[in-house]
């Protein structure tokens, strides 16, 4: 366990992936995901003065108020929240939470500390003067980051996903309102349709606003092209924390060049500077926020005579804003880091300071007055193995045409999928597919639900021509191809002590007799052949044949089915299965579906 | 160099210091005079200012001094050779366009060539010295771009007056000189390198020609490094010129294209892939004033464009512009500096005719090349005539002449590596298929606003095609119609047919490639709400979008959920002709027989009926009787060769037109109508009621290309009938219809005889009676039987070849092999 002043030094890339900063205008704190190392970094020296080692990976921190405490969200199936002692690196405390916790945060009088547990879908109340769990809130799905308001009452948590089918009407991703103090889901703010991949939100200093960095995904449209944000957008929404409600959702972007994958989200002490992070494309927008609620507040709600297209952006009412391309001009600079720091996520003010995490480099990047001012390597350069390699390519959009998005744009959370319907050209067009998660996806061929990739090695190489819209050297898709190869099924939340419960050892066992595992045998969990299970949709074509998919983690890939439209394991088993061709289970009690449904969800 | 534009400026310091102190700041030990410069700058600058002494003291000098060693220390400007050309300026022709008189046979303007260039380079590391890479006696050098590495260079060559341009390449050091093109008889120019090194360039190898006047027009081509499998992938109607690639992997271009609209303010900025797909505005379509947008490259690490603003008659010279399109599409607001500053003033986003505004520059600039956001070269007239000498200008309001050098220099540009784009994965391929065509939503736009949802029930899509051909004499539209097209507006129309719209506004089809079209929104009742104005291509298999019909190109596309995007769920519609195949039309053979069937009978010559509005078939001078009435009379109200800038709905066309209100007022006329007749008229009105379905021609020689009588006949005809009819060809001074050729005794050109007997008027009635036999025996393009005149054959063969030479090369490209313009000879 930690404490330690000095790590060994990690044999692996450090990964820095979040940030606290200390009130002293030099302190901060270093989350290295996969070192599992929270360093200490005294940026007025730019270095690195101490070394605390986890007992897991470290993917959040707190500082408390007074800054004498720092928690750090060590996540696993079962994490731990370890609570440290800046002055001598003790820790103090270490708190159960859930599976894989991350983005702590202090209650404003250091009692508490808030914990999202990423794939319970909750919130940890943790106490810490009793050291223990006060309760869980629920939210809506895989929280990832949460920003509590100034009187420590109400958390907004940021949903990464969506949770409903793809195929609805109004499919977005939430923020959740908390009311901490009643233990209560207050509401829940949702954000545009295509809104998710919400990675940070953070709170303005002097507690008025809050902003959340997310995609806004037009994913309806046929993958034609990219120009002017035709699939993914990248936007940050406006809260206004005294009424808990959406002021408006901007875009990032620019007309002629996407800002791909924001992420980490600042605030200057004087609320005047908010800036972002952009993971994809290497790059720190730092926003006149005064200015920026300026030019929200003069928008009308509808069109008027008056707003002419003398405007220096396109935004003719409020409704454009989440289009508008041009809304951020003058307001925003974009700040492009140099190449020896790839891949900013978390952001943070130092004093006047800002610094952005480079996770894929190692890097911290300080930048003052709109300039890149230092790199501060974290630890001695090494090369890249060839997986690390493509996990970098996969999240890096300097390789998409204008850098409107990288791989992980549609398949974030380590290579997963953003829960979305897409129209690839792939398979003729009309036809929407719910995007599936990459992992084992080279050992299950074909890719696609209709199977149109042979191979996952074709899929790759055919998402950097058609989906990246750009020609690359052979080396980034077969890294890619071995960062791929590289992903590991996270346990299932659903497991006991990382064993099948009781239940789920029922539900395995009818997985067998309803004829489940005819098509999806243990192992793989799909016989890699395409069938007519009775799903096809409305917008499919007649002749097709789907893909059997794997299981495997299948527990957080919803919605469901080819077209996304069943929200549950159990909406498969039960009411789109009523003709049984998709496995017996019409017969099944509903212990036995319960059962099923158990074991599926343990996979 | 005696009085000049160049040293007008008087020294401004704190330009010069700012300068220096963002060179200071962005090079740092690469620019390491900065802290001397500006000491000296700081005491040269107090005497600069001291009252009571001339200007052209010791202190400008060193001014002078000072400014050329600081501006040149940048390391943008002095650590590479900068190369430039060596020519005469263009002679002055008609239009930007016109500048390389083209030898080909029957081209026009092929006079004005002025041999001698030579391709050069300047080294200011090494004091300025000169080295001459090419030189031509004969021939002109033009157009050079340097490759991405550094060390290669393509231009444009023409080696003497009866020889055309080709594109050759060079290495930088001025050897291995060798010509990648070598067409007979077309013209290319521009060349520029692609991602992947090919090379794109502009060409007249699909021989078409300017529709407000007669000079050949280019598109954009590609072909490989080697000169093999040259194709074209630009397909507007009139000229791509200026391509350049941007630092995404686009081209940027010059396009100047009219449909429905003015020739003058239709020059303006256009992006594509490198393989043709994905043509959009980028900037300036909708602009009054400049005219022309032209000369245009992105600047690397930025989102900003230099270009020139030029005019339509001009050369393709004007003021620099730097442009920030995320600031608007159009007008001032988004231009944000000029030089000179002061033509800032000439922009305007509105007005009429105001097109040639920028001719106003006095010193003039072109060929702008950007070293980086803050630092230009461009060349700038001297002063002396037409020279123009090489200039570096910057943000900070620093011009300092680099070279001057008789007859003139242009198109300075680094020898030096530059980032190479991106690639851009083809989109097509080069199977001759249909490209499809998806719109999000018809009501998104900027003046669709006040259009109802569930107003559009159709989309039509039109072709305007090229003009293959010309002719000396013009009809007097809104320009020069030669020969004659329309009454005011200069294309002919080809509807490919009319595909559904949904009720979410959502449209899905297919259209042919290689075919220029544009399209219209139609009511429930087939009448044009809304209309392009310009055109859009695909390429063969290409899957375009767009996400509404002109809307802020500034907007993504709207958010919406699967459900919506109807069209976009079946099937992509199919173009089915428009009351049989598509074809181009012709109002005598389309809407002609509608008035015959219902109209005439009232509506004569000599009628009561008539007199208001005779719709008579007769074959007039240029056009008919019934055409001439009906838009002499303002029965049209329809936007001819309109304003630049986007037209309101249901502004112009039937909606707008006071015959479809006169019709639909009056139930007798209008109860006769089968619902095909009025689809007739109204759609003819909507296309913008062209009269001729052919730009060929069968009288060239005679009045507006189009007369059966020749000028002499005509000036017979005068005589006796005292009608000055050779003055009627223009719409402005027509008087109405004067001859008909289908019935001579009913021409209104005879009413002032007093006898049928009478030898002058059997003299006149005899010309019109001939003819009348040599529009029976030789029909024009709008009656059956035309046949082109022998020229316009000729045109036609060439034509056809051209494109038989495109589609060999394109059969090449689908099986991976090579073809050369050589191999073609």
């Amino acid at each position: 366990m930690g404490g330690l002043l000095k790590c060994t030094a990690a044999e692996m890339p450090l990964s820095p992936t979040a940030l606290a900063a200390g009130r002293d205008g030099k302190t901060l704190f270093v989350a290295c995901a996969t070192a599992n190392q929270v360093l200490r970094v005294d940026i007025s020296s730019r270095k690195v003065v101490a070394c605390f080692e986890t007992p897991n990976v470290p993917t959040g921190l707190s500082l408390s108020a007074d800054g004498s405490k720092l928690a750090v969200t060590c996540a696993g199936p079962e994490s731990k929240v370890l609570i440290i002692e800046t002055a001598d690196g003790e820790v103090v405390a270490s708190l159960a939470a859930g599976h894989t916790a991350m983005a702590p945060v202090f209650s404003p009088d250091g009692q508490t500390v808030l914990v999202c547990n990423r794939f319970n879908h909750d919130v940890s109340v943790l106490d810490l003067s009793a050291r223990e769990v006060r309760r869980r809130l629920p939210v809506q799905r895989e929280p990832v980051a949460s920003a509590l308001t100034r009187n420590g009452r109400y958390l907004l948590v940021a949903n990464l996903l969506h949770n409903g089918a793809a195929d609805a009407d109004n499919v977005a991703a939430v923020v959740s309102v908390l009311d901490v103090a009643k233990g209560v889901l207050l509401k829940e703010l949702r954000l545009p349709i295509g809104s998710g991949s919400l990675n940070d939100i953070a709170l303005s200093p002097d507690g008025k606003y809050a902003f959340v960095s997310h995609l806004l995904s037009r994913y309806p449209l046929p993958a034609t092209q990219l120009d002017r944000g035709w699939m993914n957008t990248n936007a940050g929404t406006l809260i206004d924390v005294e009424t808990l409600e959406v002021i408006n959702t901007v875009l990032l972007d620019s007309v002629d060049s996407g800002a791909a994958n924001p992420w980490g989200v600042a605030w200057s002490s004087d609320s005047a500077t908010l800036a972002v992070a952009h993971a994809g494309t290497h790059e720190v927008s730092v926003i006149d926020f005064p200015a920026l609620r300026a030019r929200l507040a003069k928008i009308p709600a509808t069109p008027s005579a008056a707003s002419s297209s003398n405007d220096s952006f396109a935004s003719r009412c409020q409704a454009d804003v989440p289009n508008d391309l041009s809304f951020l001009v003058g307001l925003r600079h974009r700040v492009r880091l140099p190449n020896t720091d790839r891949g900013p996520r978390a952001i943070a003010f130092v004093g006047s300071l800002l610094v952005t995490a480079n996770y894929f480099s190692d890097t911290l990047s300080i930048i003052s007055e709109k300039m890149v001012t230092a790199s501060i390597a974290l630890a001695e350069p090494r090369p890249m193995t060839l997986a690390r390699k493509g996990e970098f390519y996969f999240h890096d959009a300097s390789i998409c045409f204008q850098g409107w998005q990288s791989c992980a744009s549609c398949h974030p959370g380590d290579a997963r999928m953003d829960a979305l319907n897409w129209d690839l050209l792939n398979d003729g067009t009309g036809n929407p597919k719910n995007n599936k998660s990459l992992l084992l996806v080279h050992r299950t061929p074909p890719a696609m639900s209709l199977g149109v990739r042979e191979t996952a090695e074709m899929a790759v190489r055919a998402g950097i021509r058609h989906i990246l819209f750009t020609e690359q050297p052979a080396e980034v898709a077969d890294s890619m191809d071995e960062y791929l190869k590289s992903l590991r099924p996270v346990p299932s939340p659903n497991l006991v002590n990382g064993k099948l419960s009781p239940a789920a050892e029922r539900g395995q066992k009818i997985f067998q007799t309803a004829g489940c595992a005819d098509c999806h045998p243990p192992g793989l969990f799909t016989d890699l052949n395409r069938y007519d299970v009775g799903t096809r949709g409305q917008l499919d074509r007649a002749a097709d044949q789907l893909d059997t998919p794997t299981l495997l983690e299948i527990w957080r890939t919803a919605p469901y089915l080819h077209d996304g439209s069943a929200v549950t394991v159990r909406d498969v088993v039960t009411s789109r299965n009523r003709e049984d061709r998709h496995g017996k289970t019409s017969n099944l009690a509903p212990q036995d579906i319960e059962d099923l449904c158990t074991y599926l969800n343990s996979l | 160099m005696g009085l000049s534009f160049l040293s007008l400026a008087a020294p401004e310091p704190g330009s010069l210091r700012a300068a220096i102190k963002d060179l200071s700041v962005t090079f740092g030990e690469s620019y390491p005079g900065g802290p001397r410069f500006l000491e000296r700058l700081d005491r040269i600058e107090s005497r600069l200012h001291s009252p009571g002494v001339s200007p052209a003291t010791s202190a400008e000098r060193e001014y002078r001094q000072l400014e050329s060693e600081a501006l040149l220390a940048n390391p943008l400007v002095s650590a590479h050779p900068i190369l430039f050309v060596v020519r005469k300026q263009y002679r002055p022709d008609h239009h930007n366009t016109a500048t390389f008189f083209p030898a080909a046979q029957h081209e026009y303007n092929d006079g004005s060539f002025t041999p001698g260039a030579a391709l050069k380079q300047i080294d200011l590391a090494k004091g300025g010295k000169v080295t001459t890479l090419l030189e031509t006696a004969d021939g002109v050098l033009r157009d050079p771009e340097v490759d991405f590495d550094g060390a290669h260079i393509l231009f444009s060559m023409r080696t003497n007056v009866t020889a055309s341009y080709h594109i050759y390449e060079i290495r930088a050091d001025g050897t291995e000189l060798r010509q990648l093109t070598f067409a007979t008889d077309v013209d290319d120019l521009d060349p520029f390198y692609l991602a992947d090194g090919s090379i794109a360039f502009s060409s007249t190898r699909e021989p078409k020609y300017c529709m407000c006047n007669r000079h050949v027009m280019a598109n954009l081509f590609r072909m490989e490094r080697d000169g093999s499998n040259i194709h074209q992938i630009g397909k507007s109607t009139l000229f791509e010129g200026h391509g350049s690639l941007m630092p995404d992997g686009r081209i940027l271009y010059d396009r100047w294209e009219y449909v429905d609209r003015n020739f003058g303010d239709a020059q303006a900025l256009w992006t594509a892939n490198p393989d043709g797909t994905a043509h959009h505005a980028f900037w300036g379509n909708n602009t009054a004033a400049p005219g022309a947008v032209i000369d245009a490259r992105a600047i690397p690490d930025s989102e900003l464009a230099i270009c020139v603003f030029g005019s339509c008659h001009d050369r393709p010279w004007g003021a620099l512009a730097l442009i920030d399109r995320r600031l608007g599409m159009d007008g001032a607001t988004p231009v944000l500096q000029m030089w000179p500053s002061s033509a800032t003033n000439l922009i305007r986003q509105s007005g009429w005719e105001i097109f040639d505004a920028f001719t106003r520059v006095k010193a003039k600039y072109e060929d702008p090349f950007p070293l980086g956001e803050k630092y230009f070269l461009a060349a700038k007239m001297t002063g002396q005539g037409d020279e123009m000498a090489i200039e570096l200008l910057d943000r900070f309001g620093n011009e300092l002449l680099i070279h001057a050098e008789a007859p003139g220099c242009f198109d300075p540009m680094p020898v030096a590596p530059r980032m190479r784009p991106p690639t851009i994965p083809s989109r097509r391929n080069y199977d001759n298929e249909p490209g499809h065509f998806y719109v999000q939503d018809v009501y998104q736009g900027i003046e669709m606003a006040s259009v109802r949802r569930g107003t559009i029930k159709w989309l039509r899509v039109v072709e305007s095609p090229e003009k293959r051909f010309w002719t000396r004499p013009a009809w007097g539209g809104q320009g020069q119609e030669a020969p004659a097209m329309n009454w005011h507006d200069f294309n002919n129309k080809r509807i490919l047919g009319t595909v559904p719209v949904a009720d979410d506004g959502s449209a899905n089809f297919t259209v042919p490639p290689d075919k220029f079209v544009y399209f219209q929104l139609l009511d429930q009742d087939g009448l044009m709400v809304q209309s392009m104005r310009s055109g859009v291509m695909v390429q063969s298999g290409e899957r375009s979008s767009c996400i509404g019909c002109h809307e802020d190109r500034r907007l993504a596309p709207s958010p919406v959920n699967n459900r919506g995007q109807t069209a976009f769920h079946k099937p992509p519609a199919t173009l089915e002709g428009w009351h049989g195949p598509a074809r181009d039309f012709n109002y005598l053979a389309e809407v002609q027989p509608v008035f015959d069937r219902h109209c005439v009978r009232c509506h004569d010559f000599n009628t009561t009926a008539g007199h208001v509005l005779n719709l008579a078939a007769d074959r007039d001078l240029v056009f008919n009787a019934s055409y001439n009435e009906l838009w002499r009379k303002n029965y049209l109200t329809v936007v001819g060769a309109g304003p630049s800038e986007t037209q309101k709905p249901y502004s112009w066309g039937a909606h707008a037109s006071k015959l479809v209100a006169v019709l639909r007022e009056q139930p007798r006329c209008r109860s006769t109508l089968s619902p095909e007749d009025w689809e007739r008229i109204v759609t003819w009105i909507d296309l913008n009621a062209p009269y001729y379905p052919s730009y060929a021609c069968a009288y060239p020689n005679n009045l507006a290309g189009r007369s059966p009588l020749n000028d002499a006949q005509l000036g017979r005809l005068e005589q006796l009938t005292g009608i000055p009819l050779r003055q009627t060809a223009t719409h402005a001074s027509n008087r109405g219809p004067k001859i008909s050729f289908d019935r001579p005794e009913l021409s209104p050109c005879l009413s002032g005889f007093g006898s049928s007997t009478d030898p002058l008027y059997r003299e006149a009635l005899a010309l019109i009676r001939s003819g009348a036999t040599l529009l029976t025996d030789t029909p024009e393009a709008d009656a059956p039987g035309f046949h082109p005149n022998p020229l316009d054959q000729w045109r036609e063969a060439k034509y056809e070849a051209r494109r038989l030479r495109e589609q060999k090369n394109r059969a090449a490209l689908r099986v991976g092999q090579k073809v050369f313009d050589a191999e073609l000879k």
